[in-house]
């Protein structure tokens, strides 16, 4: 037999059977009436397994879905599919990948009858399919992923605080795929806990503190420190609790990440949405990425916070420093502006804190400042800021507090502060002094204006004794008034002549003769009115108007001194009270011996008078000048005398030529056994001094006769009043002496 | 969630809308409105043995998803379809952009549910006709629901789209090997036909797929009719049943065909038991 006897049904049979590719026919219902051997052997089912089978049911269940709804529309519709790629199913479970063309044949009348389908291999054209398809969608992927990151490294840069990582967060994992909802918690410092910082989309599965027990996806991933991806309920089917809650949510799929800083959950997101979703490995990918870039952010975040609470506390006791103060203070004004509610401050100072340093250490000393720092920060209200402002100085600034309000903090405060001090050296005694200002701000407040208030409140509050507190209130804006009243009145005073001594005579007690007198400083007002150094020395003090005022009143009593002269009593000593302000100038002798010489006033007539407040804030300038003037002949007398705690020092350090008894001790005398003695004994120690010694203060017999007794000289009012020059006059000329019995001098 | 007339659209928008979905329109302009949704694979075209036999009596709407057929691509937005929702708020657009009243939707496959879901924010529909249905086609073995597929299931349908990319892409190549036994048919056939651009097919499937709307089942309340081909691999016959039980007061009509398409595989017997479902409304 030649190849041309070979029968052509052979040819065409064998070329179907083993065709290289593999032949199916169906009916129009699907059904597989007739496949080659090709089909067969690549599928390695037999023959009865396929023919009555629906051709669909030999793919894989993906690939049947896409016959479905694609395949079988096209041959219905349009009598014919091009190459389709679709997985049969083996006999052995594997997935075949084959190509598939299809078409119906129609019979004789044009009727379709039966499918016709051509398959080709496609396992080695659907590998580079797949790769080439695996290639551009993960360059499609990437590129999508590389916006993301790149977006999210740019969002989280600009991020300056927390709020705003978290806002970046959110955004980035938005982009890399469409989501229902986000929520992101972050770690806070203070409460050491995860606080939901920001939700977008339904507020579901979002707790407001994230703890590892919660029924959340996000709260596994904090748990667990990885990510959780919950695809399908079957994910989620080990936690009923966290399975009913998606469900009750009408949620379907959720992925939660948490993000490690240091080891340490800062932060967690958690991505949910209603249906169920795949999760590709390059999103998977996408958000290991952003986790790092998170990370990275938040770090800086909590770096950025460590600086700026550290550029605006006292790291000593933690309150916050005057650049916060100065911020809050400018932010509270305005709010204050804006709200028209009341901005108050106070500003308080411990007292004597430079004693505790002194007697236990600085360390004490920081000890203290941390211990009412926090006793300020317990006392006062959340919404009040404590600052340490320098020091031992401390403000609070309370914003929405009325007089009535800042008045109880500030009182409280002084009480608080009060309270004893356990420290590690010892226990400490301190208080404070604080001032309070209210304001009310308006376009036109001057921003320091309030603080200004406040340190005017504390001003008087420590000039007026201290340990306690003082409101700016109309009560003070008047005291002010009144002291700038003062002030005035004195300048002029001093520039009109009208500053002037008026004298107590000073006398021998056992003979009753005037012996001298102390000029003692009157202010003539305007009006007629006389007034007492009480109400015009601190005022004088405080605006620096000592120095002129001693000055006056020395010139003065030293004319008038030199008058008595024309009277007979030319044996008269004045004596004038100096102050500290003046002593401390190393002017001061150089000037006293100046007014001596114009007014001719002999030095040895002239007694200064100094409280031993004076001679505590000496220095050596003053003990110059007061050694100058004892070789001149002028006389020191200490006054005042025992009133302080060191008043036998200065008995030994200054040149002293009398002491003067302090009416306190005089008052005593007959009746109280101890002031009786230390007059006893002054007046013994001026005697073995070589000193002499004049009694202040006698206002009853019983005193003039024990001082009498004593051998001392006096003054009082039982003896007589200050009064003018031209009275003293007038007291010289009619009765200059008294009657040592006792009583006033009488004239005649 | 109450359903709304909805406001009236602009003509620009209404006109927008329309083309937007490739939107034609057939029969008498006061017929009582029939639109037709197709489903998951293909476009309107798929309606072709269908939706003329009601041209008659109806004013019969046909429409392509965003992202099939003739739609406006270009209205794509990933976030909008990343759920049934979005395609749902397409067809009450629709019907507000025709001022439609008392519409009959007839919609397959997936777009059952978004047209249950529509339903649910419009009174301007007034009857649903749902072929092959189903509210979610993965398994739920918490519930024992049975959706015909596991999770593995539809990973692989979504790994078999991507193989059959190049296949899909951008235009049809021509028949391969012809159809001569019908060449009116081959002449009527454009190469838009069943064509789906690839990323949004991809998406699509995966809304379609991994959604679960068995609770939207419940808030219907316009007279529905379930076809149910008896042979159906996508939608099963005991899902169908699901759908007509827990949709109140429905109606179920099985029709003797394979496969996912009775109105394709069996044009008569379900333009039968439409008609049988609306003489009875």
């Amino acid at each position: 037999m030649t190849a041309r006897d070979v029968p052509v049904e052979e040819d065409l049979d064998d070329l179907y059977e083993h065709a290289p590719c593999a032949y199916v026919s169906t009916d129009l219902a699907g059904r597989v009436v007739r496949v080659n051997a090709t089909f067969l052997a690549w599928t390695g089912l037999d023959r009865a397994q396929v023919v009555g089978e629906p051709l669909v049911d030999l793919l894989t269940p993906g690939s049947r879905a896409w016959a479905d709804t694609h395949l079988l529309p096209l041959v219905q519709v349009g009598g014919a599919a091009p190459a389709m790629a679709l997985d049969l199913r083996r006999a052995d479970g594997e997935a075949l990948p084959v190509l598939v063309s299809t078409r119906v044949v129609t019979d004789g009348e044009g009727e379709p009858v039966l499918v016709r389908s051509s398959m080709f291999d496609a396992s080695e054209r659907r590998s580079y399919e797949r790769d080439l398809v695996r290639a551009r969608s993960a360059a499609e992927a990437s590129g999508r992923q590389l916006r993301v990151l790149n977006a999210a490294v740019s969002a989280f840069a600009a991020a300056e605080d927390h709020d705003a990582v978290a806002a970046a967060l959110v955004a980035a994992v938005r982009a890399v795929a469409p989501v229902t909802a986000v929520a992101v918690w972050l770690h806070d410092e203070g409460t050491g806990r995860l606080h939901l910082r920001r939700v977008e989309g339904p507020h579901v599965l979002a707790p407001a503190v994230l703890t590892p027990d919660d029924d959340v996806p996000a709260a596994l991933a904090l748990a667990t420190a990885s990510p959780v991806v919950l695809l399908a309920p079957e994910d989620v089917a080990d936690r009923p609790a966290m399975a009913a809650a998606l469900r009750h949510a009408r949620l379907a799929s959720a992925v939660a990440h948490p993000v490690l800083v240091d080891g340490r959950v800062a932060g967690v997101y958690q991505a949910v949405h209603r249906r169920m979703r795949s999760f590709p490995e390059q999103q998977a990918e996408t958000h290991r990425g952003l986790v790092d870039q998170a990370a990275i952010a938040l770090h800086r975040a909590e770096l950025r916070e460590r600086l700026r609470h550290a550029a605006l506390h006292d790291p000593l006791t933690g309150a916050g420093n005057r650049a916060l103060f100065d911020e809050r203070l400018a932010s509270g004004l305005d709010d204050a502006r804006r709200t028209g509610r009341p901005l108050a401050l106070l500003v308080l100072d411990l007292d004597e804190f430079k004693a505790v340093n002194d007697r236990l250490g600085h360390h004490a000393g920081d000890e203290l400042l941390v211990l009412v720092a926090g006793r300020l920060r317990a006392h006062v209200r959340p919404q009040d800021v404590v600052v340490r402002l320098g020091g031992d100085e401390f403000a609070v600034l309370c914003p929405d507090a009325d007089e009535d309000l800042a008045s109880r903090l500030a009182q409280g405060l002084v009480d608080l502060v009060g309270a004893p001090a356990i420290l590690t050296g010892g226990t400490v005694q301190t208080s404070c002094t604080v001032g309070a200002a209210v304001c009310r701000p308006d376009a036109t407040t001057a921003p320091d204006a309030l603080q200004h208030a406040a340190d005017v409140a504390l001003y008087r509050a420590k000039a007026t004794g201290r340990n306690r507190h003082r409101l700016h209130d109309a009560a003070l804006q008047a005291e002010l008034a009144a002291r700038e009243h003062r002030e005035r009145q004195l300048r002029r005073a001093l520039a009109t002549g009208a500053v002037v001594p008026w004298f107590q005579p000073v006398y021998d007690l056992a003979t009753g003769r005037m012996v001298g007198t102390e000029a003692l400083c009157r202010l003539h007002d305007d009006d007629g009115t006389v007034l007492l150094p009480g109400q015009f020395l601190d005022v004088a003090a405080e605006r620096g108007l000592m120095v002129p005022l001693g000055q006056q009143m020395l010139q003065r009593a030293c004319e008038e001194a030199v008058g008595w002269d024309a009277l007979g009593f030319g044996h008269l000593t004045v004596a004038v009270n100096v102050a500290a302000e003046q002593t401390t100038r190393p002017v001061f002798a150089e000037r006293v011996l100046r007014v001596l010489a114009t007014t001719g006033l002999a030095p040895a007539r002239l007694h200064l008078e100094l409280t031993e407040s004076a001679l505590l804030e000496a220095s050596g300038t003053t003990l110059d000048n007061l050694r100058a003037l004892r070789e001149a002949g002028v006389g020191i007398a200490l006054d005042d005398f025992g009133t302080q705690y060191a008043s036998l020092r200065y008995v030994q350090q200054f040149p002293v030529t009398a002491l003067k008894i302090d009416r306190s001790f005089v008052a005593g005398i007959p009746d109280n056994v101890t002031e009786t003695a230390i007059v006893r004994a002054v007046v013994t120690l001026s005697r073995e001094l070589g000193v002499g010694c004049v009694a202040e203060g006698i206002e009853t017999a019983g005193q003039q006769d024990v001082l009498r007794d004593l051998g001392v000289l006096g003054q009082g009012f039982r003896l007589a009043r200050p009064q003018p020059a031209a009275a003293l006059r007038e007291l010289l000329r009619t009765a200059p002496d008294v009657d040592p019995a006792g009583g006033p001098a009488v004239s005649g | 969630m109450t359903p709304t007339q909805g406001a009236q659209l602009v003509p620009d928008e209404a006109a927008r809308v329309l083309a937007r979905h490739n939107v034609h329109v057939h029969g008498p302009v006061t017929a009582r409105p029939m639109v037709f949704a197709h489903g998951f694979g293909c476009d309107q075209s798929m309606w072709r043995f269908v939706a003329p036999a009601f041209e008659a009596d109806h004013r019969v709407v046909l429409l392509d998803h965003v992202g099939a057929g003739g739609s406006d691509l270009s209205a794509y937005d990933e976030a909008r379809y990343d759920s049934l929702d979005g395609y749902a708020d397409d067809l009450v657009e629709l019907c507000t952009a025709l001022d439609l009243q008392d519409a009959v939707v007839v919609a397959h496959s997936v777009s059952s549910m978004i047209a249950v879901i529509a339903a649910a924010r419009t009174t301007r529909i007034g009857a649903l006709v749902l072929v092959g249905p189903s509210p979610r086609y993965v398994d739920d073995p918490s519930t024992g629901y049975t959706g015909g597929f596991s999770r593995a299931d539809i990973d692989g349908l979504l790994e078999t789209m991507s193989g059959n990319y190049l296949g899909w892409a951008g235009t049809m190549g021509p028949l391969v090997m012809g159809n001569p036994d019908r060449p009116q048919l081959a002449r009527e056939l454009t190469e838009s036909f069943c064509r789906t651009e690839p990323t949004i097919a991809r998406q699509f499937a995966e809304v379609t797929f991994l959604s679960d709307n068995r609770d939207d089942l419940a808030a219907v309340r316009v007279p529905t009719l379930v076809v149910q081909a008896t042979r159906d691999a996508i939608a099963p016959v005991e899902v169908g049943r699901y759908v007509h039980e827990h949709v109140v007061g429905s109606r179920l009509a099985m029709v003797e065909t394979t496969g996912h398409c009775p109105h394709l595989s069996a044009p008569e017997q379900t333009v039968a038991a439409v008609r049988g479902f609306l003489a009875e409304l």
